[in-house]
């Protein structure tokens, strides 16, 4: 198994795609530690970039890396929060169905096709124009419970698969419960394909933030790439030509998102033994 | 009856649906026995039900209809560590009983948990390294290996060799053979021969080859379409068959020394 | 490796020529050289088979000779004419539309799960037919001459209108050899045709094979598989593969009865036949394991597993002794 780790690691293109992943990861995390306060006023309205401010300031003369780079962070509190918690929910449930069958399993799947079918932003902005205060958490929250059936539904088909091999048989004549045996023998088998979908998860999460946020129905604490680009689009930063101001964040997004699918594409790729590249 | 396993109208019905049903009859009215110390040979086409029947005597299935008993007493009267130390498996596939994520010292650590007093890591370790000697095979070249590492001989044999661990008194061994090399089968079946020899255990042997049964088996039964169609001595069975279906089946297996008149 | 020299019969209606082919397969793991140097003359009305254990290449050399191979597995050198038509080096549109349309039909192993399963058969028929020929006809045209040809057979022509999931293992490996002629190739190429099937429907098969050869509706074909008995049955000369090399071939009787080539009768000494014999012979397996083709060992590739072993074992690759229809690559005999 760790052959298979350091074969990706050694994909050129993994290595690229991961290093982006990173640097923008880190800009979250550091910047905001080095940058200045982005809710202050330091300079003049909407001055370009200079050494003093790197993507130059905004309408208020607020300094507009500090911002992105706070934005960063709070995107990817959402991203993340939403992403494991989907996957976490997803295991449980996808699990314990694969074992129930019969008519739970017959009633969670209509129940999940019920869900898939609901048009996820639409329900989100009535939710959100419903509560009157949504930190970072709640709406990351929010986002998960769309995202866990459709999650569930794929690892339970893997788990229902792998049940059906032999040394799972041979581990329940040694004696081992259901739940040492998922644990063990099933879900080590499958943590290529969780990561996979762990980090669609991710990024989905992150651009569905973005989504809500855009038109104003974001979480109300915090500052995310999508309420910066709401604030791009109100106080129309692009007709005004402010190149520094309008395209970092939508950027930021595409990027991020865009390099974590690829990465996706990229692992099946190499750990895929008939696809593999000489 | 001083019979080992005794299996008396044994029936496994599949439902499908929950308005409109359909049945599948997989196992229909089988009765049968094992004797201590006996090579039972269940042979049969796919679809005959033999692997079910083997999964139901395994306790991975539950029967319909019927009973099975094991030293007199009920299968489902024993409770689940003590039958699985009584009953032990091989399977057919070799890497699918493997989980490659683990050694191939996993499955036989694990049988240890069957015991009623677990010995330490360090005896678990000189049990197995005892044991691979016995078989044959090198303990240094084959312990802390991954199952991609070896071939499907070597890892049906290690299989076999949960046995030496548990002493069983009953072994089930759906198609050992079929997915291991004909240079290496020799010594799979070698390997089941050894132990009814030295440690008394019987074999519940399925198969669909008739030779492999014939040069292993003591007893043997023709299953068709979830019924046994005869059954008896190996010798008899093979060379003076009496009923259509076992002829057929005879008659279709392909010699090796002379040529069909085709 | 040195082939001595070829005595016997050329024929010029050689239908299949294999000099000294190679092809490795080249990926991250490494150079495996499946196929390492073998030469084989099918001629028109022959039944050969190749039979070897898992791992040894013929899966690899059938997909050599048919011009198809799987991504990874590279032609590197050496002579395959198909009728005279040297497959490797001839442009793409000639492969495809003589060679791999008129002259050679391929049927891998495992094609059990190879038809589309939403459409019926004859669907599939009138595609490929439609593919391999060139011409246009309806379905309903290419269903009458398919009816015509499964009857020849004596394959049931019901299987047109049938889906997939309808047929048995049997019924569908036997639609799939009469599908595959159907455009009366000249040579058909199978790989494990009989490995996932029943006895009994094993055995219809292998009538149905030979009544194709018989019939004029191919002139030969080649079958790879590991089961000796089936090949016994099928073909009337075998030849035995062992690590990426042939070592032996012959006629059936030669090969399975008197063997020469110590892994040949090695591998004999392993198999059980259904006779009374067979529980009471001392079987024994064969010790050891198939060397790494990564790192082929100089000289005979058996050595590390043969009782005769010799000196000039380690050192030189064994020559190929050919007498007549008879070849063994062993320094025993030379």
């Amino acid at each position: 198994m760790s052959s298979r780790v350091t074969l990706l690691l050694k994909n050129r293109k993994f290595q690229f795609l991961l290093g982006i992943v990173i640097v923008i990861i880190m800009l979250g995390i550091i910047g905001p530690f080095f940058t200045r306060d982005p809710l202050k006023i330091a300079g003049r309205i909407y001055e370009p970039p200079s050494s003093q401010f790197l993507l130059g300031t905004d309408m208020a003369g607020r300094d507009v890396f500090a911002q992105l780079c706070n934005a960063i962070r709070d995107s990817l509190i959402v991203g993340f929060i939403a992403g494991f918690s989907a996957v976490g929910i997803a295991i449980l449930i996808g699990a314990v169905l694969a074992y129930a069958g019969g008519v739970v399993d017959e009633g969670a799947n209509v129940i999940t096709n019920v869900f898939l079918v609901l048009p996820q932003l639409t329900i989100l902005i009535v939710i959100a124009s419903l509560l009157g205060k949504r930190s970072l958490i709640i709406v990351a929250i929010l986002i998960a419970l769309f995202n866990w059936p459709w999650m569930a539904r794929s690892i339970r088909s893997q788990i229902l698969s792998l049940k059906e091999r032999k040394f799972v048989d041979l581990a329940r004549i040694s004696g081992k419960s259901d739940f040492v045996i998922v644990v063990k023998e099933i879900l080590p088998n499958m943590l290529a394909y969780i990561f996979l979908v762990l980090i669609i998860g991710i990024s989905s999460a992150v651009v569905i933030e973005s989504g809500i946020s855009v038109i104003g129905l974001g979480p109300t604490e915090g500052f995310t790439l999508g309420k910066m680009l709401n604030l791009v689009i109100r106080h129309e930063a692009a007709q005004q030509g402010k190149w520094w101001y309008f395209i970092p964040p939508g950027l930021i997004l595409v990027i991020f998102t865009g390099s974590l699918l690829m990465i996706t594409a990229v692992i099946d790729n190499v750990l895929n033994p008939r696809t593999r590249e000489i | 009856m001083g019979e080992l396993l005794e299996i008396e109208n044994l029936a496994k019905l599949y439902i499908s649906g929950y308005v409109w049903t359909e049945k599948k009859v997989a196992v229909d009215d089988v009765s049968f026995s094992i004797k201590k110390s006996e090579i039972f040979c269940l042979v049969g086409e796919s679809g005959s039900g033999k692997t079910t029947i083997g999964n139901i005597v395994l306790r991975l299935l539950k029967p319909t209809g019927g009973k099975i008993l094991l030293d007199g007493r009920d299968i489902y009267s024993y409770d689940k560590k003590t039958y699985w130390r009584k009953v032990q498996v091989v399977f057919q596939d070799p890497y699918s009983s493997f989980n490659f994520f683990y050694t191939i010292d996993k499955p036989l650590d694990d049988a240890f948990n069957l015991l009623e007093n677990r010995p330490s890591k360090v005896e678990r370790k000189k049990i197995i390294r005892t044991i691979f000697k016995k078989i044959g095979m090198n303990p240094d070249e084959i312990m802390g290996r991954y199952p991609h590492q070896l071939s499907g001989g070597q890892m049906q044999r290690i299989l076999i060799a949960r046995s030496f661990i548990l002493h069983p008194e009953l072994l089930v061994a759906d198609e050992p053979t079929s997915m291991v090399d004909a240079s290496t089968r020799v010594a799979v079946l070698n390997e089941l021969l050894r132990l009814k020899e030295e440690e008394e255990l019987s074999v519940l042997f399925i198969t669909h080859d008739l030779a492999q049964a014939y040069y292993i088996g003591d007893r043997i039964a023709i299953m068709q379409k979830g019924k046994i169609v005869e059954s008896g001595l190996v010798e008899e069975v093979i060379f003076k068959p009496k009923h259509p279906y076992t002829k057929d089946l005879i008659k279709s297996v392909p010699p090796l020394y002379e040529k069909w008149k085709l | 490796m040195t082939v001595l020299k070829i005595t016997g019969e050329k024929k010029d209606k050689d239908l299949l020529l294999v000099k000294d082919l190679r092809g490795y397969y080249r990926g991250i793991f490494g150079v495996v050289h499946a196929v390492d140097g073998v030469s084989l003359q099918v001629g028109e009305g022959e039944r050969v088979g190749v039979a070897g254990e898992s791992g040894c290449g013929k899966s690899s050399f059938a997909q050599l000779i048919t011009g198809t191979t799987t991504p990874l597995l590279h032609y590197e050198s050496g002579e395959v004419r198909v009728d005279g038509y040297d497959i490797w080096n001839i442009s793409p549109e000639v492969l495809r539309k003589k060679v791999k349309c008129e002259l050679i039909s391929y049927v891998p192993q495992a094609m059990l799960s190879s038809l589309n399963p939403i459409k019926k058969v004859k669907e599939f028929i009138a595609d490929m037919f439609r593919e391999r020929t060139g011409c246009s006809y309806s379905v309903k045209k290419v269903c009458e001459i398919a009816t015509e040809h499964f009857e020849r057979l004596n394959l049931d022509r019901s299987v047109l209108d049938l889906y997939p999931y309808e047929l048995s293992g049997g019924m569908m490996q036997r639609s799939i050899i009469a599908i595959s002629t159907m455009a009366t190739p000249k040579l058909l190429i199978t790989d494990e045709p009989t490995s996932a099937l029943d006895v009994s429907s094993q055995k219809r098969v292998i009538k149905m094979m030979i009544d194709i050869q018989r019939k004029g509706i191919i002139k030969s074909f080649v079958c790879i598989s590991h089961d000796l008995s089936a090949l016994n049955q099928l073909c009337n000369r075998i030849v035995i593969m062992y690590a990426g090399e042939f070592v032996e071939s012959g006629g059936n009787e030669d090969v399975i009865k008197h063997p020469l080539h110590p892994y040949t009768k090695a591998l004999m000494d392993s198999l059980l036949p259904l006779e009374r014999e067979t529980k009471y012979k001392p079987l024994s397996s064969i010790p050891g394991v198939v060397p790494d083709l990564r790192n082929p060992p100089h000289g005979c590739r058996f050595r590390d597993r043969c009782e005769k072993r010799m000196e000039v074992c380690n050192v030189e690759d064994p020559p190929e002794i050919v007498k007549g229809k008879r070849m063994v690559k062993c320094w025993l005999y030379k």
